[in-house]
């Protein structure tokens, strides 16, 4: 029997997509991913009974990231639109798992692409005016979480059919009278840059304000430098957010991840 | 959660457990028990009876739900000489309060096309919004900011934007004594240097409607209000000002170690008669004077709306009072038989000064203080007039409080056309946001009507008069 079928791994990207993009043949928000190992038209059966032994990426909360431009793909020939998805957190790791990811798979006697890894979030296909897309380009917080294997069912329509759960860096929580988060990470500087993060996912202009280097190691010097940010952002562009909260203390997990709620007075 | 007692009518007593230095008081009826999620605000409530120096009881009002260190609807008093400041007892947006103004006009007599050019007049006039400053305005200098920030609602009016009648109808006179701006950063006068006349996001809002009914009818003649009248209610604060203030403080109360030993962190507080306790009064009565002065020039744009709309005369639209609901003052309490000054935490709670209380104006004097208490944008608002309860160092509620989140709110209202469903239930809505709508519909409140009817059980004020919005403005 044949069971071959176009496969991938990917991790899927969350971000606070606009309501409205210029003409494309658009991926559905729920299928945006990263592609980690492209696989072309395989067997199934073959390749899930790897899935267990296969290396599976060392983090275990999700990546954050800035699409920082936009790309249209192959740079020759261009056939989709995409967003170039630098990560901020886990940027080696996540380099390298790609890398160790590509070379074990070869060792299975996989033929993956040998170019250069660029990770990036396709949004459409052609046709598409890339001028439109150029000139309506603005950088967006994005976030990755599980990493899954896509089964590409044509006409833009993919289905997961296995998953690699993976905690995401944030989740928005119900909070009565304003805006809460439950963040998380596997060091405090992660919980900062994870928390900057959700921040913006609310208010993407706020992105120029984020604090890049120097992130900090204890929850009340967090809080401290959030505030800040929020100060500066509400000072000089206008903001939702009024200021971080002091509340909560970090809390550790049995697996060593840490979390916090962070809440926003708006 | 902890057993509550039932101690007087409308009043409940949380015992005292642990390290709490005075136990908890609840002011609720049985309706709002059985509405309210009460677990994490008790918790609250008690975490604030840990504070050094605090007096009497933590209070806690019915419209109370979950805050920063302090529940919203807490109330603590502190001794002012060996007590503690804390910022988290008055909040972010200090001076947040609301002013009620009556118009020499039937709601009734108002025509649909007076009504919609109205509503639009006062949105163009106050900005309302995200980070919407005024732009017709020149930004507040260094010589503004030392004057307003001593003189209060006074600078505004002083600047002709009001009459000194004013003054007499808002707490405190509309100036809060002891402000310093050297004590208050740049970066808080960069916030808010475009930002006097204009309402904000959030629960903000603006609002016109009529005098539904009258319960109390010799109160409300002596103050000049009849049902059927028009009024104007605006809730606003001290913008990014006050915000910056309250951020610097608490960054310099916890880099000092103010929270060590307290329950929770955004408890933070200061002796009062320390340089940090000192500075933060000082910086807290400056935002105060910003609110002040915000909410008097909202008053003077919709007066000028009432004036090029209607042809009604400025000087005719009354300011009934302009009450504060996040603040910290100097006040003299009987407790325990005796006169003591302490410092009153009003968090989200309103003063609610009864008759002959020494500060208010004769005509009070004779009636208690007004108490406003807006509720949500579709059923009602309520006036309210002061008893000086002992229990709760002469203080009500401040509102309706949220019955549901954000979030919640918006996603229940996904999908509806809410100006157009508003407008079913005769209430015009604008906002430059629509999420703030979907967030800020009537059922994300509870039903003010049964909060107002738990503070008249419990004897903090007198139900005066029941209003009903019909124009709102939101951010």
């Amino acid at each position: 029997m044949n069971d071959e079928m176009r496969l991938f791994l990917g991790f899927e990207a969350l971000a606070p997509w606009p309501s409205q993009f210029p003409n494309g043949r658009m991926i559905e928000t729920k299928s945006r991913h990263i592609t980690t190992a492209f696989f072309g038209n395989t067997s199934l059966f073959r390749l899930t009974s790897l899935l267990d032994d296969m290396p599976k990426p060392p983090w275990n909360v999700g990546t954050v990231g800035i699409f920082d431009k936009v790309l249209f793909l192959p740079h020759n020939h261009p056939r989709v639109v995409a967003l170039n998805a630098p990560p901020l957190t886990h940027s080696d790791p996540f380099f390298s798992y790609q890398m160790h990811l590509t070379t074990w798979f070869e060792e299975k006697n996989y033929q993956l692409d040998k170019r250069d890894f660029l990770p990036h979030v396709t949004l459409a296909r052609s046709p598409f005016n890339a001028t439109e897309w150029k000139n309506l380009f603005s950088p967006l917080p994005y976030f990755t979480s599980s990493l899954h294997l896509y089964k590409s069912l044509g006409n833009l329509q993919y289905e997961i059919i296995w998953s690699h759960q993976i905690k995401p860096p944030f989740t928005e929580i119900e909070h009565v009278a304003d805006i809460a988060f439950q963040i998380s990470g596997q060091t405090p500087e992660e919980i900062h840059q994870n928390a900057q993060i959700a921040l913006s996912f609310h208010c993407p202009e706020i992105l120029p304000y984020l604090k890049r280097e120097n992130l900090s190691k204890s929850l009340p010097q967090i809080m401290m430098d959030l505030n800040d940010l929020v100060s500066l952002a509400d000072q000089e562009i206008g903001t939702p957010f009024k200021a971080v909260s002091y509340h909560g203390d970090l809390l550790q997990n049995k697996n060593g991840t840490l979390t916090w709620m962070m809440i926003i007075d708006v | 959660m902890s057993k509550l007692e039932k101690i007087k009518p409308g009043m409940y007593l949380i015992p005292k457990e642990g390290q709490m230095k005075v136990p908890g008081l609840l002011i609720a009826n049985d309706k709002i028990l059985q509405e309210i999620d009460i677990a994490k605000p008790i918790e609250q409530v008690k975490n604030v009876a840990h504070l050094p120096g605090i007096l009497g009881y933590s209070i806690a009002m019915p419209d109370i739900h979950w805050g920063y260190g302090f529940p919203i609807g807490g109330v603590a008093a502190t001794d002012a000489v060996d007590g503690v400041i804390s910022p988290g007892g008055v909040g972010y947006d200090i001076n947040c309060g609301v002013r009620l103004a009556i118009v020499p006009i039937a709601y009734k007599d108002l025509s649909d096309k007076v009504k919609t050019d109205l509503i639009q007049k006062i949105f163009a006039l106050v900005p309302s919004g995200v980070g919407r400053g005024q732009k017709h305005k020149r930004a507040l200098s260094e010589r503004d900011y030392s004057e307003l920030l001593h003189e209060g609602a006074s600078w505004s009016v002083r600047n002709g934007m009001g009459f000194e009648e004013d003054l007499d109808h808002c707490e405190s006179l509309g100036v809060i004594s002891g402000a310093d701006i050297s004590v208050v950063s740049t970066l808080a006068k960069d916030r808010g240097k475009n930002q006097l006349g204009t309402i904000g996001s959030g629960n903000h809002f603006c609002e016109i409607g009529e005098v539904q009914k009258i319960s109390l009818p010799e109160t409300a003649n002596k103050w000049g209000i009849e049902e059927g009248q028009t009024y104007v209610l605006i809730h606003s604060g001290s913008r990014g000002f006050g915000h910056q203030v309250c951020s610097d403080t608490l960054k310099t109360f916890i880099q000092k170690g103010y929270d060590r030993g307290l329950p929770d962190r955004q408890l933070v507080a200061a002796p009062i008669n320390s340089i940090e306790g000192k500075n933060y009064f000082a910086a807290m009565a400056a935002a105060a004077n910003f609110a002040f002065n915000n909410r008097q020039q909202i008053l003077h744009e919709v007066r000028i709306a009432f004036a090029e709309v209607c042809n009604i005369a400025k000087e005719k639209i009354r300011l009934i009072y302009d009450v504060c609901h996040n603040i910290a003052k100097f006040e003299k309490h009987e407790i325990d038989g005796t006169l003591r000054k302490v410092c009153v935490h009003r968090k989200g709670a309103t003063r609610a000064y009864g008759i002959n209380a020494p500060e208010l104006i004769p005509l009070f004097k004779e009636t208690g203080q007004p108490v406003l208490v807006p509720g949500d944008m579709g059923r009602a608002s309520y006036l309210l007039a002061g008893l000086g309860n002992t229990n709760t160092f002469s203080s009500c509620c401040h509102g309706a409080g949220r019955a549901k989140s954000r979030i919640q709110s918006s996603k229940s209202w996904a999908g509806v056309d809410l100006i157009e469903h508003m407008k079913q239930q005769d209430v015009i809505v604008m906002a430059t946001s629509k999420r703030t709508i979907s967030e800020e519909m009537p059922d994300a409140y509870k039903n003010v009507d049964d909060v107002v009817e738990a503070v008249d059980e419990a004897h903090l004020a007198n139900i005066v008069a029941r209003f009903r919005p019909h124009l709102v403005l939101k951010g």
